[in-house]
């Protein structure tokens, strides 16, 4: 009795330490399952996941900024200049790796700047990052002269809407992505520091550990995957267009969110946030299903993103 | 004891008010010179010209109303993104088929509401303020498209005047701007609660154990932020003479952009409603600048970001991050 009893204390601590996506998914399931069956089906889910691969990708560099305690709310003018820098008609015949490093670079060197500015000048991330936000939108601007070209490479077209078999490519591409995130995160070294830094930065500088280059690193992460992102959606949209991305920052933010993180604290995974990003693109999609618009999404959208955050952080206190 | 901490506490918050933490008031006013200085030299006729000036006066009163009210969240150590919701929010209430008489008791009822949910996320359920908000903003812009999908409706006509007419031959604006600056700078710097502000938002724990209300004066800067930023949405209602479900959204950026520059630190409990006026007077003057010298709209982005950056470059703070 006493085993049983333990059994599902256990049970109970385990389920609170779930990110919210976990609930999220089960309970959109469910609702799905009893309402349209159909939205459950392979072929429907798949379309799913080649939606919300870019964004998934760009969340998982969020992760890493939100774990290591900071902000990026950058990533949108990131996929937003990439976009327009790769339909651009100057790539017309440049071989495909050129256009690829173009737009990595890109993101990498946004990333870094941000992470520089970060640490170097102690200011606040929402700050900076929102200022790189408007350069890299006024640069976009300047680059394309308010009219964006259309010159998109084939093979970008594939990664963004291409497939193998049934499954689509920039799914494969976004489980590569997060296998690599978690493995970061979790196996090597500046995974730990990542957390360390994160979770209490003073004592994690007292540690030894240079709590600067971390950041600098994860800044740099969120800049790549953010480009990443802006590389598989241009694939996915086919054509340069101006704002691309917009909604992504605060989608991004609301999918570290629903993957578990803890704003200003260290908790948050690559896998959480993979869950949270499927959560909230299923939501939105079960919703138009539905037949709700725009505003009904945006209040529902709002709704569980303070009550996952409100709860969980409660969940996580008491635990504590 | 705690009666004696405190006062102690308050002293403290008292004599750094003054100076210490006013110096971004003087670092913005100070740059503020400079640049009309700058213009005078270069388009002295053109800037500051009596319609140039007017129209500065017509232009500015919304990112200044919403700049204080986010001043007083930001002293708070908190954040507020759903300022430009809330100013949509007003705009579509404002323009309900519905009689005046109701219509302004429910938009500023619509604004405490929103500000006690976002003040109360943050201490009650110990939400991040970013979190908080952005789930309000969220919330609230969808509450707007129901009410108001698209631009369209009627404005009170009162308030078209009120917006649209002049004073003593100076635009109304200008006596909305000094109403609600005056009325900050009293709150914050004549009242208790602008004292307990300083005290909690520059150490909170301090202040808690002190027995400051710190956890009711946090919650009413959200509110006091809401309720500024559906006067801003009451005057853009006004000067637009009709309703638009999105006249506020840079505003909940811009806002923040205003405060900082004037020198309102994001950790809280340094700034404040004073160095709020040349901070938002800088980046009126700037883009007002950049459209007479003929700038390209998407330089200014540019310069725009720049700027922001420099202006938080100054005040450096001990931690890296958010």
């Amino acid at each position: 009795m006493r085993r049983l009893a333990e059994f599902g204390h256990r049970c109970a601590a385990i389920a609170a330490a779930m990110p919210p996506a976990v609930w999220g998914i089960a309970g959109v399931s469910c609702v799905a399952y009893i309402a349209r069956p159909e939205f459950l089906s392979v072929p429907f889910l798949l379309l799913l996941v080649r939606q919300a691969a870019p964004l998934g990708i760009v969340a998982l560099g969020q992760t890493f900024v939100v774990i290591n305690r900071s902000l990026d709310l950058s990533v949108g003018a990131v996929i937003a200049l990439v976009n327009i820098i790769i339909s651009d008609r100057f790539w017309i015949g440049v071989p495909l790796v050129w256009i690829v490093l173009a737009a990595l670079a890109t993101g990498l060197a946004v990333g870094i700047v941000n992470g520089l500015l970060v640490t170097r000048l102690r200011a606040s991330a929402v700050v900076i990052t929102l200022g790189m936000a408007s350069i890299l939108v006024g640069l976009g601007y300047i680059i394309s002269d308010g009219a964006p070209g259309n010159a998109m490479h084939e093979t970008i077209k594939w990664l963004g809407r291409g497939r193998i078999g049934s499954a689509p490519v920039s799914g494969f591409v976004w489980l590569l992505l997060a296998l690599a995130a978690a493995f970061v995160l979790r196996k090597i070294v500046v995974g730990t520091f990542i957390h360390a830094a994160g979770d209490n930065p003073s004592a994690a500088r007292f540690s030894g550990i240079r709590t600067d280059r971390v950041l600098l690193f994860s800044h740099a992460v969120s800049g790549l995957l953010a480009a990443t992102g802006g590389l598989i959606l241009s694939g996915l949209i086919g054509v340069g267009a101006l704002n691309l991305g917009t909604d992504y920052v605060l989608s991004s933010i609301a999918a570290v969110i629903l993957g578990g993180a803890v704003f200003g604290g260290a908790a948050g995974s690559a896998w959480g946030t993979v869950l949270g990003t499927a959560l909230l693109v299923m939501m939105l999609n079960l919703m138009t299903v539905f037949g709700f618009d725009e505003p009904g999404k945006l209040i529902v959208q709002g709704m569980i993103i303070a009550v996952a955050a409100g709860l969980y952080r409660r969940t996580r206190r008491e635990s504590a | 004891m705690a009666a004696l901490q405190m006062a102690g506490l308050l002293r403290r918050a008292d004599q750094h008010a003054s100076t210490f933490r006013q110096r971004g008031a003087f670092a913005a006013g100070a740059v503020l010179l400079v640049l009309w200085l700058g213009l005078a030299l270069v388009i002295p006729a053109i800037f500051f010209s009596a319609e140039n000036l007017g129209n500065l006066m017509r232009q500015l009163p919304p990112l200044l109303l919403a700049s204080l009210g986010q001043t007083f969240v930001l002293l708070s150590a908190g954040f507020d993104l759903s300022v430009g919701a809330v100013i949509n929010l007003t705009s579509a209430i404002l323009t309900l088929d519905l009689p005046t008489g109701a219509k302004l008791p429910l938009a500023a009822v619509a604004a405490i509401a929103v500000g006690t949910v976002n003040g109360l996320g943050v201490v009650r359920l110990g939400i991040h303020p970013i979190i908080m908000t952005l789930a309000s903003m969220s919330v609230v812009q969808g509450l707007t498209f129901v009410l108001l999908p698209v631009p369209g409706g009627d404005a009170p006509e009162f308030l078209v005047a009120a917006v649209a007419g002049s004073f003593f031959g100076l635009p109304a604006g200008l006596f909305w701007s000094l109403a609600a600056f005056a009325g900050c700078v009293a709150l914050m710097h004549r009242t208790r609660f602008g004292l307990w502000l300083y005290a909690a938002g520059e150490n909170p724990e301090a202040a808690r154990i002190s027995g400051l209300p710190a956890a009711s004066v946090k919650v009413s800067c959200y509110v006091i932020c809401s309720l500024l930023a559906a006067v801003a949405g009451a005057y853009l209602t006004g000067r637009l003479a009709s309703g638009d479900p999105l006249v506020g959204r840079s505003l909940a950026l811009d806002s923040v952009i205003g405060a900082a520059m004037g020198g309102t630190l994001l950790s809280g409990g340094i700034g404040g409603p004073i160095g709020t006026l040349p901070g938002v007077l800088i980046l009126g003057t700037i883009s007002n600048g950049m459209n007479l010298l003929s700038i390209s709209p998407f330089y200014q982005h540019v310069f725009k970001g720049a700027l922001l950056i420099a202006a938080i470059a100054i005040f450096r703070r001990k931690e890296a991050g958010l």
